[in-house]
């Protein structure tokens, strides 16, 4: 009895000794077969997840989704010759949400940070944005540099789990920091005087200026932080991420991400499409 | 004093609502001044309905209200089924079935619904679709069954995240049911069940035929105020971006951060929801009170 078993062991053994150059062999192909744009090949239509930010993404007044990152994804899974669909999500959910499969793509505005990119892959930029700030006059009369937000008595507004709270806590570290869900609570709360200024990522804080003008100025002309945008896949999916930045770097060479970017973000033509 | 006829309108309740608009003119005031709020009530209507090409089209705000309905009606199917069947469990005598309904309701009555909803969002739902294969099931089908499960439920990129938020909401409201349902099991007198037995009827027809239509009329109220719990605690399922009521609300502040118009609609909309079904039910409960 003892030995018909051992005899099984031994040949499974073998078997799988031999045979194991032969998957190794597979693995690559296997791989490739596996890959996000396999399956969105496959599947026939590409799964962008995105966050409501003026005016990288946004609900026009049809219900459908406009905004910089909206061309963007439309223009890719047209090149791709497959069809987008969005979906979109909360930003403090939308890596993870990412990584448990509901989409295959994070097109939504996303800086390139260390601490995102231990948890996902990132493409070559495709655009750059920065942070600017927007503060009460009431409250916050007459400034024109960073460090004058850098004081204990100052109360800063950013939305939740962005950059800007990331830049606020490193450019203004003894001001006290207020986070919320969306940038239209932050703008409240400046608005209403319980905060002395907002940091949000350009151009949102000059268009809050213009629309408020009798109550919100932009201290700084300049963007005080540079920061790259890239999409950002699940980690370890070559193809995808070769796909996706040869893609970026035919459309910055093409100027067709310039253009985009321009209307959008220095212009206000989109605005109709809103209201 | 107790309400004997018609209620009278005296000079004292005219005074009292005088006051009472007073105050309440007062307060808005006060909340306008301190706010210094820029009201753009003008683009509220086209985010019900706007025109466009010359015709008719929903806005967001209709769209949120159809998937606050989708979400609490199939919520409220699901969870009045398990609730029913986990109340007769729960007053059934065999230690077994007890402790499985008593696991269950406890389980589910002390987590927060919105735990409740993360844990079938990132965990439940996406294996459940994988498993199943859902997605690619409904895409190899026809435009027409794709479309009607659209209409039902959701448009596929979304399905996932609605029977997340439909199985979330529906353990959750099922354990309150429960507990209404066996209160109501429990109310039905001894008598009548050892009668039943005593016709010669069996264990399923007492349930069907004597204990449930008696229970029935009793839980009518309470279970009527749970439907209506359902349809305020779908709300919390926008964390997992379903676009009901809450979520196309917070997506179109975003989008104008008309914040203060936003949130004055939306408590009128579900005031409107949960009051229209509370009276629904309470002429139920007239029709089949005895």
């Amino acid at each position: 009895m003892f030995g018909r078993i051992f005899k099984l062991l031994v040949i499974s053994t073998l078997i799988f000794t031999f045979a194991s150059p032969v998957l190794a062999e597979s693995v690559s192909e296997k791989l490739s077969n596996e890959s996000t744009i396999e399956k969105v090949i496959q599947r026939g239509v590409l799964k962008v997840g995105f966050s409501t930010f003026v005016p990288w993404a946004m609900k026009a007044k049809n219900g459908e989704f406009i905004g910089f990152e909206i061309d963007v994804a439309k223009k890719l899974a047209s090149d791709m010759g497959v069809k987008v669909e969005f979906i979109p999500t909360k930003w403090s959910g939308i890596i993870p949400a990412l990584l448990t499969g509901k989409y295959d793509v994070i097109i939504g505005g996303m800086s390139i940070t260390p601490k995102r990119n231990l948890k996902v892959n990132f493409t070559i930029p495709y655009e750059y944005s920065g942070m600017s700030i927007v503060a009460s006059k009431i409250k916050a009369k007459g400034m024109d540099e960073i460090s004058d937000f850098n004081k204990e008595d100052m109360v800063i507004a950013a939305r939740l789990g962005t950059t800007a709270e990331v830049a606020a806590r490193k450019h203004l570290p003894k001001a006290k920091l207020k986070l919320f869900d969306s940038e239209s609570q932050a703008v409240q709360e400046v608005l209403v005087g319980r905060a002395h200024a907002m940091v949000a990522s350009a151009p949102l804080p000059h268009f809050q200026a213009i629309k408020y003008s009798d109550r919100l100025y932009v201290p700084i002309d300049e963007n005080f932080t540079k920061e790259p945008i890239g999409f950002a896949v699940r980690k370890g999916d070559i193809d995808t991420l070769n796909v996706f930045n040869n893609w970026i770097r035919l459309n910055w060479d093409s100027g067709w991400l310039q253009e985009r970017y321009e209307y959008w973000f220095e212009t206000r033509k989109w605005e109709e499409r809103i209201k | 004093m107790i309400k004997t006829g018609k209620i009278k309108f005296t000079l004292f309740d005219f005074f009292f609502l005088s006051l009472l608009l007073f105050l309440c003119a007062a307060f808005l005031w006060k909340v306008h001044s301190y706010l210094m709020y820029d009201w753009q009530w003008g683009e509220i209507p086209p985010r019900f309905f706007y025109f466009e090409k010359g015709s008719l089209h929903a806005g967001v705000f209709m769209q949120g209200i159809f998937y606050t309905i989708k979400l609490s009606v199939w919520s409220i199917i699901f969870a009045t089924i398990l609730g029913t069947v986990l109340g007769v469990l729960r007053s059934s005598n065999k230690l077994f079935r007890n402790l499985i309904a008593m696991t269950f309701v406890e389980l589910h009555r002390n987590i927060p619904p919105i735990v409740l909803i993360f844990i079938s969002y990132f965990f439940i739902g996406d294996q459940l679709f994988n498993i199943l294969h859902i997605d690619s099931i409904i895409r190899s089908m026809g435009e027409n069954v794709r479309n009607f499960t659209e209409v039902i439920f959701a448009p596929l990129p979304i399905m996932s995240s609605f029977f997340a938020g439909v199985l979330a909401l529906t353990v959750y409201e099922a354990a309150y049911i429960s507990e209404i349902v066996k209160s109501g099991i429990m109310s039905v007198p001894r008598n009548q069940v050892e009668s039943a037995y005593a016709l010669g009827m069996n264990k399923y027809k007492v349930i069907r035929y004597v204990i449930l239509p008696q229970a029935f009329r009793k839980i009518l109220p309470p279970l009527a105020s749970q439907f209506v719990s359902t349809i305020k605690d779908s709300a919390i399922v926008s964390v997992i971006a379903v676009p009901e009521l809450t979520f196309q609300g917070l997506e179109l502040m975003s989008a104008t951060f008309l914040t203060m118009e936003i949130w004055i609609v939306i408590t009128i909309l579900y005031f409107i929801l949960t009051f229209t079904l509370s009276k629904i039910i309470a002429s139920w409960e007239t029709k089949y009170s005895y």
